[in-house]
């Protein structure tokens, strides 16, 4: 298993059965993919609980990150989504935890990055975008189509504005999942191609096993790189969820 | 030197406001430390908001747009058996979605940086000149009686 992955970058991203199950005609084995995402639902299930279990009013570390998590998706939802958005608190600070684990748990080696297949981040996707034409739709009605329709453009260039607006909503869920999916597979594959410059040098001998240092240099740096991505995309796909929801919340209110 | 976090709350019985003293006290020795620099955080809020703009991946939201507006002419074409009629005016209105997403997320990433400088000059408000939108920087906006 070890050989594997250092010869090849691509192994890290492999799916494999861990427990075979089917429904029917479905395969719906268990995979090292949800075993990762049960490891970041408990982990962040532990951080939480544990986290808050003293309850002090000067916070120890963990308290402290805690709260800070809580106030920073908090402050996000509030700015974007205004003071209605925080009904969809639960929602938001549940995607940004969920998507922060995985990608904090991807960085541990030998582990598996489950935000690095598109399934995972287009479902989460999906789930936000139908989420937020139900709002639309339950909150507005059919005015929710409004949406489409921005106000103050004169009327015969709407043929050309209605679609290319509703092109551009039906593109939100493909960019915000592609978005998370594609830094995490990008930043793992670089890892592992530097990871793997670093071995075939040192068994090359001579100079080479010497000049190996640079891509070892570049682990380093990529590796550090790597955990602001892992927040910095955990933190995109929250914004952009509020973001939407304040579409279907507010409409064309506060342009 | 500061106080350990184990001699914490432990001092004055069922005070409420134990805790609060104690963390007071330790706050005040930190401040009192030579060592202890102020962070440069104005450096950090451009590496921020730098940071957020590269996370967006402004192509990413181009291609996307465009992939949609021709899989929907696509679509269109093998329904009503139109030839390349209506991939090409998709992949076009397409092609201006993609631009409509790119201007878009470059506003959130402008508003974002904006926001940053905004903190990082409120985190910095200790040389009493603050912008009170009145001309005179006195820290005080233009009262009803019209003091100075």
């Amino acid at each position: 298993m070890f050989q594997q992955i250092a010869n090849d970058p691509l192994h890290q991203f492999q799916v494999n059965t861990i427990l075979p199950l089917k429904l029917g005609s479905w395969d719906i084995s268990f995979t090292n993919a949800s075993l990762w995402m049960v490891i970041a639902v408990l982990g962040v299930s532990l951080f939480l609980t544990l986290g808050i279990q003293r309850r002090a009013l000067v916070p120890r570390r963990w308290q402290l990150m805690v709260e800070m998590a809580y106030e920073f998706v908090a402050n996000t939802v509030r700015s974007n989504a205004g003071e209605e958005g925080m009904r969809f608190f639960p929602l938001v600070f549940t995607l940004f935890m969920f998507v922060l684990f995985c990608n904090l748990f991807g960085m541990i080696p030998y582990s598996f990055t489950v935000t690095s297949h598109i399934i995972v981040t287009f479902a989460m996707a999906m789930f936000v975008f139908l989420t937020v034409i139900l709002v639309g739709l339950m909150r507005h009605g059919l005015r929710f189509f409004k949406l489409f329709v921005p106000s103050g453009v004169p009327s015969w260039i709407l043929p050309l504005i209605v679609p290319i607006e509703l092109i551009s909503f039906l593109s939100r869920p493909v960019s915000l999942s592609v978005r998370l999916f594609a830094n995490m597979l990008a930043g793992h594959t670089m890892l592992k191609v530097f990871a793997g410059f670093v071995v075939s040098m040192m068994a090359a001998g001579g100079v080479f096993s010497v000049m190996s240092i640079g891509p070892m240099l570049g682990i380093v740096f990529v590796t550090g790189l790597e955990f602001l991505v892992a927040f910095l995309q955990a933190y995109v796909f929250a914004v952009l969820t509020c973001i939407y929801l304040n579409d279907a919340i507010h409409l064309h209110e506060d342009h | 030197m500061v106080s350990g976090p184990s001699d914490q709350g432990n001092g004055q019985g069922n005070d409420p406001h134990a805790p609060l003293d104690a963390l007071g006290k330790r706050i005040d020795a930190m401040e009192n430390r030579p060592s202890v620099v102020a962070p440069k955080v104005k450096a950090r809020s451009a590496e921020d908001s730098s940071a957020f703009g590269r996370a967006f991946k402004l192509s990413t939201e181009f291609v996307a747009a465009v992939a949609i507006g021709g899989g929907m002419g696509y679509l269109g074409d093998r329904v009503f058996g139109s030839g390349p009629v209506l991939f090409l005016v998709f992949f076009v209105l397409g092609v201006g979605a993609g631009f409509l997403n790119v201007w878009r997320a470059a506003q959130l990433i402008n508003a974002r940086a904006a926001e940053l400088a905004k903190e990082a000059s409120a985190d910095q408000g200790l040389d009493f000149t603050c912008d009170d939108d009145d001309g005179d920087d006195d820290g005080r906006p233009k009262g009803p009686a019209g003091r100075p």
